[in-house]
C-alpha cells in the first residue's frame, strides 16, 4: 500500500515538476483567463451595473474558455515520449494514476484561475462579500472540466485532429458544472444561500469523478494497443 | 443469438431477409399514420392545426433518445465482448439519430413559432436536445478522426458510454435551469392524458418511424461492411502488387 501511494506520489512530483520547467504554459492559460475577461466591457461598456449582474457569467465562461486550449496537451506529452506505456505498466490501476494526474493538471491550471478569481471579480464590479464561495464553486468547477478534459485527451491520442475535437466532446458534457457553477456564483453574490447549487454542483463532479477515471484509463489502453 | 450473428456473412443473410420487412412495416404503419395524423384527428380547441406537427416532432424526439441508448448499448456489446457488429450498427445508427434530433429542433422551432410566438427559446427540452445533437455530432467527429479504424470505434464506444451516464444529469441541470415546454402527456404512471382520436397516429408515426430507423440502419450496416470489404479487398490487391 505504502509503495502505491509513493508510486502516485511520485507521479503528482514528476507532474508537477514538468509543469514548473514550462511555467508558461501556465501563465499563458491565466493570461487568456484574464483577457477574455477584459475583453467584456470593452464588448459590453464599462457600466458597474451591466458587469456586476453578468459577472458570474463570463467568470465561469472565460473559466470553460481558458481551461479548453489546455486539455489538449494533458497526454500529448506523454504520449511523445512514450510515457503513457509506462503509466499502464505501473501495479497500481491505471484510473488511481489518472485521478493523480488530474490532480497535478489542476494544481497547474485549475487553482491559478481559481485563486485569479476574485481579482476579475473586482474588475467586473461584482461584491466582494462571495468572494469566497465563488472560488469555491470555481475550484470544484475545473477539477470537473479538467476530469472531463482528461478523459477527452486520452480519447483523441492518435487522431487527426486534436483541439476543435476535444472542444466538441467536452462541452456538452460540461453543461451541468457550467450551470450549477454560474447558478452557485450567482446566488453568492445576491447574498442568498448558494448551498443548495453548490451541493448540485459537487454531485456533477463526483458523478465524473467516479466514471471519467475508469474512461481515461480504458482508452488509454486502447491507444497503447 | 449474439455469437451467431458476429458472423457476417450470416448476419448479411439475415438482414437480406429482415429489411424487405422493416420496410414493409414501415409503409404499413406510415400510410395509416399519415391520413389519422393530418386528416382522421382532431384538431386541438387551442392549437387549431398545428397540433399535427406534434405527429412527426415527439416520435421524432423519442427516436432520436432511443437511437443514443441503443447506441451506447451497442457500444457496450462492443467495449465488453468484442462483438464487431455492434459497432457497426453503432456507426450506422449515429447519422440517422442526428438527423431525428435535427428533426425535433426543426419542427419544435417551427411549432414553437405560432404557439408560443417564438422560433426558439432557451427552453429546458429544447436545449436538452440541442445537447444530445452535440452529442451525436461529437461521437460522429471522434469515430472519423483516425486513421486506424478500430482506434476509432474504441474511442467512440468509450464516449458514447460515458455520454449516455452524463444524459440524465445533463437533462436534470436543464430542467432545473428553466422549463417551458409542457409536461409529459403519454408516458406517465397513471396512464396517456392524450385523447384516444390523437394517440393512434401519435403511435402509427412513432413505430413507422421505428421501423424505418431498424430498415435505414440494416442498409447503412450493410453499406459499411461493403465498404470494408472493398478497402479490404484494395489493400490485398496493392500488397500483391508490390510483392509481384
Amino acid at each position: 500500500m505504502t509503495n502505491l501511494l509513493s508510486i502516485q506520489l511520485m507521479i503528482l512530483k514528476r507532474d508537477l515538476m514538468l509543469g514548473w520547467r514550462s511555467i508558461s504554459d501556465t501563465v499563458a492559460g491565466l493570461s487568456f483567463f484574464v483577457m477574455i475577461i477584459a475583453l467584456v466591457p470593452l464588448a459590453i461598456g464599462p457600466e458597474g451595473g451591466m458587469l456586476g449582474l453578468i459577472g458570474p457569467a463570463m467568470i465561469w465562461i472565460a473559466a470553460l474558455l481558458a481551461t479548453l486550449p489546455q486539455m489538449e496537451r494533458l497526454f500529448a506529452r506523454d504520449d511523445a515520449e512514450g510515457g503513457i506505456d509506462h503509466l499502464i505498466m505501473i501495479p497500481t490501476p491505471l484510473s488511481v494514476t489518472v485521478l493523480t494526474k488530474v490532480f497535478a493538471a489542476w494544481i497547474l491550471i485549475g487553482l491559478p484561475l481559481t485563486l485569479a478569481t476574485p481579482l476579475l471579480g473586482m474588475m467586473l464590479a461584482m461584491p466582494f462579500s462571495g468572494m469566497g464561495l465563488i472560488m469555491i464553486s470555481v475550484a470544484c468547477g475545473t477539477f470537473g472540466l479538467l476530469l472531463l478534459g482528461m478523459m477527452a485527451s486520452a480519447l483523441v491520442l492518435g487522431a487527426r485532429r486534436g483541439g476543435v475535437l476535444i472542444a466538441i466532446l467536452v462541452l456538452p458534457l460540461a453543461m451541468p458544472i457550467l450551470i450549477f457553477g454560474v447558478a452557485t456564483s450567482q446566488i453568492a453574490i445576491q447574498a442568498g444561500d448558494p448551498l443548495p447549487t453548490l451541493k448540485f454542483l459537487l454531485a456533477a463532479v463526483l458523478v465524473l469523478l467516479a466514471i471519467t477515471p475508469v474512461a481515461t484509463a480504458a482508452s488509454l489502453k486502447h491507444a497503447a494497443e | 443469438m449474439f455469437d451467431y450473428l458476429a458472423n457476417p456473412a450470416r448476419f448479411q443473410r439475415i438482414a437480406a431477409v429482415m429489411r424487405p420487412l422493416a420496410w414493409g412495416a414501415f409503409i404499413v404503419t406510415i400510410i395509416p399514420g399519415l391520413y389519422y395524423a393530418f386528416f382522421n384527428s382532431p384538431a386541438d380547441y387551442q392549437q387549431g392545426e398545428t397540433v399535427r406537427i406534434m405527429y412527426i416532432h415527439v416520435p421524432a424526439a423519442w427516436m432520436a433518445l432511443m437511437a443514443y441508448v441503443l447506441m451506447a448499448i451497442m457500444a457496450l456489446f462492443y467495449l465488453v465482448w468484442k462483438h464487431p457488429l455492434a459497432d457497426i450498427a453503432a456507426r450506422a445508427m449515429a447519422l440517422p439519430g442526428a438527423g431525428f434530433a435535427l428533426i425535433t429542433l426543426l419542427t419544435g422551432s417551427l411549432w414553437g413559432a405560432p404557439m408560443w410566438g417564438t422560433w426558439w427559446v432557451w427552453d429546458a427540452r429544447l436545449t436538452s436536445m440541442l445537447i444530445l445533437l452535440f452529442l451525436y455530432i461529437g461521437y460522429m467527429v471522434l469515430v472519423d478522426s483516425f486513421d486506424r479504424e478500430d482506434r476509432g470505434s474504441k474511442a467512440g464506444s468509450v464516449l458514447l458510454l460515458v455520454g449516455v451516464i452524463n444524459i440524465p444529469i445533463i437533462k436534470f441541470s436543464v430542467d432545473w435551469w428553466n422549463t417551458l415546454h409542457q409536461g409529459a402527456s403519454v408516458m406517465r404512471l397513471d396512464g396517456p392524458t392524450i385523447d384516444p382520436s390523437m394517440l393512434t397516429p401519435l403511435l402509427l408515426m412513432a413505430f413507422a418511424v421505428k421501423f424505418w430507423f431498424i430498415g435505414i440502419t440494416l442498409l447503412r450496416m450493410r453499406a459499411i461492411l461493403g465498404e470494408r470489404r472493398i478497402n479490404a479487398r484494395r489493400n490485398h490487391i496493392i500488397t500483391k502488387a508490390k510483392e509481384a
